[in-house]
This record gives structure tokens, C-alpha cells and sequence, in this order.
């Protein structure tokens, strides 16, 4: 008889829905915060090195939005998945270090810069969860329009491109930028934010 | 190609061991329900080889993995283009076939339909086995009462069998409130690995006296003449049909987009994709709920495999083999859609994983599969179920080396597609999300939910959904394959989510 046993499973859970914050410990925290302090210094240090002042806008709106959103209270049930963190966090850090390679392979695309945003998903996914990341994904999508929009350009395009970046954090930061809805918490008892 | 039906040779089970409620009998009850596939065919089971090493199938995957490695080592470049190449063959390929499926089910659905007058008018109906496997979930036991008492079925003639694990103490307490002068019996299941659906199935399975089986969720909300039209369409088929699967679909899909999404999926697959499957007799992957078997089949075929996550895809393609016919009924039966996202992958990867390792299990006998079901089978089990869950996989590969070549256009992306990898990949590309987007749409208006249609438009975000949860099937798959995953229900509050039960339609 074969005994390779699994441990103890069930095949469905009930799980109240609560809008109990995260216990989050301090070290989490500190270590999260030095990772996104980093990857904006690299996103300051990288738009500078590329001739895009303007890039320095982007770095301080995402780190505006972190710290709004990360502190806010964490909607929708308490339901996470630890292998799905690890799953986003590794193909996140992959993304990144090709974008790294790419960097090294061809300068003048700043694609080292574009790492950030990939940087950025995956410390949130393994530090704080998946669902975090989701409710704070203005963060990396911050981070991502300072790559993309055209910094280098004439003075009304960067002006407006840094407007851009500032009505996205902004509605980051009230909770309802590049919503997708439905993909957010689920409306759930206890509702969402 | 067509077999014979046939069943298993498997040991019998004594009236006293089936019924046992405790002793050394209730230890060799239990031992069947998780071990009784197994034990004796152990080749069409997923359990974990254990200390019998890793198979024959094992050796020949690690055989090629190493040789693939040998070969880009060798020639990484014409590896890497050959790789793709096959791919996107691959991608043509299943794309094509289930194109191919929904034009069948379009142009001559075989989906076997019974009239309310004709269900009403069913006489000498014999006993009727359900079961509903439970577990921590007390709230919805009224629900459950509320669901089967709407089933137009003889109460003298209807056997639910409740299967609730012995130590969900609170459920068993909820359930013995509710289900005096109901059909409702309470079968407790024994505390034992793997704790599993299919598991506890089995265990019920060996004191069910119905003619036919089958199975409900706590929470489900059956067609109430359901059980009439699966008696009428068992009379009206032919000796080989052993099973019918009826339509599943969700009374949440308004909450939101994820379950928009969900349902538009659900009425793809059983209005389209599992008739298509029926009318090019490929084996059907069973839902999970709401599908008939006859009980002398199912216990033939050594009920369900404890080992697999989906067991009842499993027992699909193990009915095929045996040359039993699987048929789609045209009655639908409600649940909750999945409306977190994070939940919606768990259940997701459960789903993936089981498919896996149903298509394993199938392959470790590729040329007694290629008898039992043929080419026609073959292509089947391999361009819809194996490639459902390995085609959400590549996606992300796929995604990353064209956003790659928008951002930076390196060289070694142009040199991985040969202008005919190229071009067949772009047709793949543009015709797939064109059709996924377009059958969405139709199905909306198909199935009587036009409201569903723009949801279609996005349906390629959908997919990201998809490949993290084939990521995670795969990851699970190689370290915990009987893993059962978690899925939480009980998401769908809002009041007007509190639907009726469907009418009769056979629509």
C-alpha cells in the first residue's frame, strides 16, 4: 500500500470577509520601504543619468502613492495565496533583470529605468501579498509612466506628461486609478474600499 | 474508432464493509474510498508513486528535458527557433480545434434535450442517488434543503446522501437541524488523507442504492426537473451511455467583472466546447457537479479517483477509454462564480493541475489510449485538455518577448521567428483574440445575457488571470499533486445574487 501521504487538506473553506488590516510587522515594513526607496532612488538616479529631469516627478508621485496606499486599510476578504506572491514576485524579478541586461546591451533605451516598475511588483508581492500589490498597483504603474512618457521632449509635452503622472497618482491615491473593475476586491460582506 | 464498453476487474466489497459505521469495517470502507481505484489499477490513478520511483512517463519527460538541454548547449540558436516554431504550431493547432468545436456545436448540437411535458410525464422512475459533499460550510445547509426540495422527484424515489467530514463539527450540527422529513441522510466521512472531494464521493458511493448518480454542491441550485430529464435521456440513448453532464453556469454573473468574465467562459464551455467534444466523440472532462452516471458504470470504473484534483475530468476520459458515451443534457444548474481574484487562481490552478494530471495519466499508456479512443480521442484529450492549461502557461513567454521587441526591438526576438513562424504566429494571434472576444459576445446573446457582451471585449485581461493560475498548477503539480486547493464560497452577497432556481428550460 502506498503511504505518501499529503498533509491534511480540505476542499472548501468558508472565510468571513473582513476589513481587518494586515498584521504586518515592523521589519516588513522597514525592509519594504528600503526596497522602494532604493528602486525610486534608482528611478531618480536612472532619469537623471538619461537626460530626463522630469523623470525626478514620477519617483515622487509613486513614493507618494506608496505611502499613502501601503498604510490604508487592506479591502476585500482575507484570502491569499502565498504561491501565487512567489509566482508574480519570480516573473516580476525576471522581467526586471532582462530589462537590467537590456540596459547593459543597449544604453540609450533606459530600459534600466523601466526595471523599476517590475522591481517595484515583485517587492510587493513577496513582501506584502498579492493582494496588496493589487491595492496599491499605482505604484508600479507610476513608476512605469516615468519610463514611458516623453520626458526628453519640448517643454509643454513634459509638462503635460508630468500632469499625466500626477492625476494617475492622484487617483491612485483615492483608490481609483486604472480600475479594472471587478479584478479588485470583490464586493464582498463587509464591502470594499 | 469504437470499444466495446467495458469495466474494471476490481475486488468486491461486502455488504457489511459498505455500510460500516465503525470497526475495522469502517477502516476498510475508508481504505476503498481513497485506495480502491488505486490499489488495483494503479496505472489510472494519480496517486503519488511514492517509493515505486517515477515511472516510465517520469523517465521519458526527463529523457526529453535533457535532451532539449543537449540541444541548446549544442545549437542554442536553432534550438530556440525550433522551440517556437513548435509552439506556435502548437497554438495553431488548439486554436483551430476549438474553433473547430464551437462550429460543430453551432451547426448541429448534439446536446440531448428533454421537454418539461416529457420529464413531467416520466413513469416507473427509479431511485436516484445524490451526493453532496460538504465541508465547513453550515450557512448553506438551509440552502441545500431549499435546493432539493424543489426537485420534482419522487421523495420515496430520491436518496441524498449529505457527505460531511466527522470532525466539521458545526456543519453536522446545522445539517441534523434542518434536514428532518427531508430525503436528506447524513453520511459522516472518516477522517483520512487525502482529504478530497472525490474522497468522500467514494466513501458515500458504497451505500448508494440509486440507479443513477449524482453529485451537487452544497450551494448548487439544479434545474428542479433535472434528475426527470437525465432518467428520460439514460431511456432515450443507446446501452453505451454511461454518463450525462448537464450545463453549469452562475446566478452571480452581475457581481462583478471577474464573474462576467466567468460565466461568459462557463457558457462557452458547456454550450459550445463540451457538445463540440460529444459530437467529435473526443472524451468529455466532466464538470465538477451536475453530471449523471449510471451507478453500475461508475462503480465498474472504481469510482472516482481519490488522487486526482479533478476527479471528475479524470473519470470523463477513463469512461471514453472504456468505450462508455458521455452526452451533454440540456438543464442547467446554478452556481456561486468565483468573484475574488486571488480565489478565482486557486480554484483555477486546482482545475489546471487535475487536467494535468488526467492527460498524464491517460498518456502512461499511449498506445492502449490510441486504441481505446482513437485519433479523433487523441486530439481531443491533447489539443483541448492538456493544452488548455499549457497554452495559458506560455502565454506570459510569448507576451514578454513582444513587449520586449516594442520597448528595445532586440536582435535575437527577430531571429527566434523565421518569417513563417512569424506570420502563422501573428494569424494565431490576431484570429484567436478576435474569436475569443466574438464567441463571447455570442454566447452572451446565446445563452440570454446580452448585459455580458462588453465584458467579451476584455477577455484577453482574463487570460492573465489564467496563466499565474497555470503557473501555480504547475509549481503544485511538480511538489504537492494531490494537494487539494482551497476555494472560498460564500462571496456572492448580494440579495439579488439570492436568484431562483432555473425553470425547466432545455434552452
Amino acid at each position: 500500500m502506498t503511504t505518501a501521504y499529503l498533509p491534511v487538506t480540505t476542499y472548501k473553506q468558508r472565510v468571513p470577509a473582513t476589513r481587518r488590516r494586515d498584521a504586518r510587522s515592523s521589519t516588513q515594513s522597514l525592509i519594504v520601504t528600503l526596497c522602494l526607496a532604493v528602486a525610486f532612488g534608482a528611478l531618480i538616479a536612472g532619469e537623471l543619468l538619461a537626460g530626463r529631469p522630469a523623470g525626478v516627478v514620477a519617483a515622487a508621485a509613486a513614493a507618494l502613492v506608496a505611502a499613502v496606499r501601503l498604510r490604508a486599510p487592506l479591502p476585500g476578504p482575507r484570502i491569499h495565496d502565498r504561491e501565487l506572491d512567489l509566482v508574480i514576485g519570480a516573473g516580476a524579478a525576471f522581467v526586471a533583470v532582462a530589462l537590467l541586461v537590456g540596459q547593459v546591451v543597449a544604453p540609450g533605451r533606459a530600459l534600466g529605468v523601466l526595471a523599476v516598475t517590475p522591481v517595484v511588483v515583485a517587492v510587493l508581492a513577496v513582501a506584502l501579498g498579492t493582494r496588496r500589490l493589487w491595492h496599491a498597483r499605482g505604484i508600479p504603474v507610476v513608476t512605469a509612466l516615468g519610463w514611458f512618457l516623453p520626458w526628453a521632449g519640448p517643454l509643454p509635452i513634459a509638462l503635460a506628461s508630468a500632469g499625466l503622472v500626477g492625476v494617475v497618482a492622484l487617483l491612485s491615491v483615492r483608490g481609483r486609478a486604472v480600475r479594472l473593475p471587478g479584478i479588485r476586491g470583490a464586493g464582498v460582506r463587509g464591502g470594499t474600499a | 474508432m469504437s470499444t466495446r464498453p467495458s469495466t474494471l476487474a476490481l475486488l468486491p466489497l461486502s455488504p457489511e464493509v459498505a455500510t460500516a459505521r465503525s470497526g475495522p469495517a469502517l477502516g476498510a470502507r475508508t481504505h476503498h474510498a481513497v485506495h480502491g481505484l488505486a490499489d488495483v489499477h494503479p496505472r489510472l490513478s494519480a496517486r503519488p508513486a511514492g517509493r515505486r520511483g517515477i515511472g516510465r512517463a517520469g523517465i521519458a519527460g526527463i529523457a526529453a528535458l535533457l535532451l532539449l538541454g543537449a540541444a541548446a548547449v549544442a545549437a542554442p540558436r536553432l534550438t530556440a527557433v525550433v522551440v517556437a516554431g513548435v509552439l506556435i504550431a502548437a497554438y495553431a493547432a488548439a486554436t483551430g480545434y476549438k474553433l473547430l468545436l464551437v462550429r460543430r456545436a453551432v451547426a448541429d448540437d448534439p446536446t440531448i434535450h428533454v421537454s418539461d411535458d416529457d420529464a413531467r410525464a416520466a413513469t416507473d422512475l427509479p431511485v436516484y442517488t445524490v451526493l453532496v459533499p460538504a465541508y465547513q460550510e453550515p450557512e448553506v445547509v438551509g440552502q441545500l434543503v431549499g435546493a432539493l426540495a424543489a426537485l420534482e422527484y419522487p421523495a420515496d424515489r430520491l436518496e441524498v446522501l449529505l457527505l460531511l467530514e466527522e470532525d466539521d463539527v458545526e456543519t453536522r450540527a446545522a445539517a441534523e437541524r434542518v434536514i428532518p422529513g427531508t430525503p436528506v441522510r447524513i453520511v459522516v466521512v472518516p477522517p483520512s488523507e487525502p482529504r478530497t472531494k472525490p474522497k468522500a464521493c467514494n466513501f458515500g458511493l458504497t451505500e448508494a442504492r440509486g440507479e443513477f448518480v449524482t453529485i451537487y454542491d452544497a450551494e448548487d441550485r439544479p434545474d428542479p426537473l433535472q434528475l426527470r430529464r437525465a432518467v428520460v435521456a439514460f431511456r432515450r440513448g443507446g446501452e453505451d451511455l454511461a454518463c450525462l453532464q448537464a450545463r453549469l453556469s452562475y446566478h452571480n454573473a452581475d457581481q462583478n467583472l471577474l464573474t462576467r468574465w466567468f460565466t461568459l467562459e462557463y457558457d462557452v464551455w458547456f454550450r459550445w466546447l463540451l457538445p463540440g467534444l460529444m459530437a467529435t466523440r473526443a472524451p468529455i472532462p466532466l464538470g465538477g457537479t451536475s453530471n449523471h452516471i449510471r451507478r453500475d458504470v461508475l462503480v465498474g470504473m472504481g469510482g472516482w479517483d481519490a488522487w486526482n484534483v479533478t476527479e471528475d475530468a479524470d473519470l470523463g476520459v477513463r469512461l471514453a477509454r472504456h468505450g462508455w458515451a458521455t452526452a451533454m443534457l440540456g438543464s442547467t444548474t446554478l452556481e456561486e462564480a468565483n468573484s475574488d481574484a486571488i480565489n478565482w487562481v486557486k480554484q483555477r490552478s486546482r482545475w489546471y493541475k487535475g487536467y494535468l494530471q488526467s492527460v498524464l495519466v491517460a498518456l502512461r499508456e499511449p498506445r492502449e489510449l490510441y486504441r481505446a479512443i482513437g485519433a479523433r480521442g487523441i486530439a481531443g484529450l491533447l489539443l483541448f485538455v492538456l493544452a488548455t492549461p499549457v497554452l495559458a502557461l506560455l502565454n506570459p513567454v510569448f507576451w514578454f518577448l513582444t513587449a520586449l521587441w516594442w520597448v528595445a526591438e532586440p536582435p535575437f526576438v527577430e531571429s527566434l521567428f523565421p518569417p513563417v513562424t512569424f506570420y502563422l504566429g501573428s494569424a494565431v494571434w490576431i484570429i484567436g483574440v478576435l474569436a475569443a472576444i466574438h464567441t463571447g459576445i455570442a454566447i452572451s446573446r446565446v445563452a440570454g445575457k446580452p448585459w455580458l457582451a462588453p465584458a467579451a471585449l476584455l477577455v484577453p485581461l482574463y487570460w492573465v488571470l489564467m496563466s499565474l493560475a497555470a503557473a501555480k498548477a504547475v509549481l503544485q503539480l511538480a511538489f504537492r499533486p494531490s494537494y487539494w486547493e482551497k476555494t472560498t464560497h460564500g462571496l456572492d452577497a448580494s440579495p439579488s445574487s439570492i436568484a431562483t432556481v432555473p425553470s425547466g428550460s432545455t434552452s
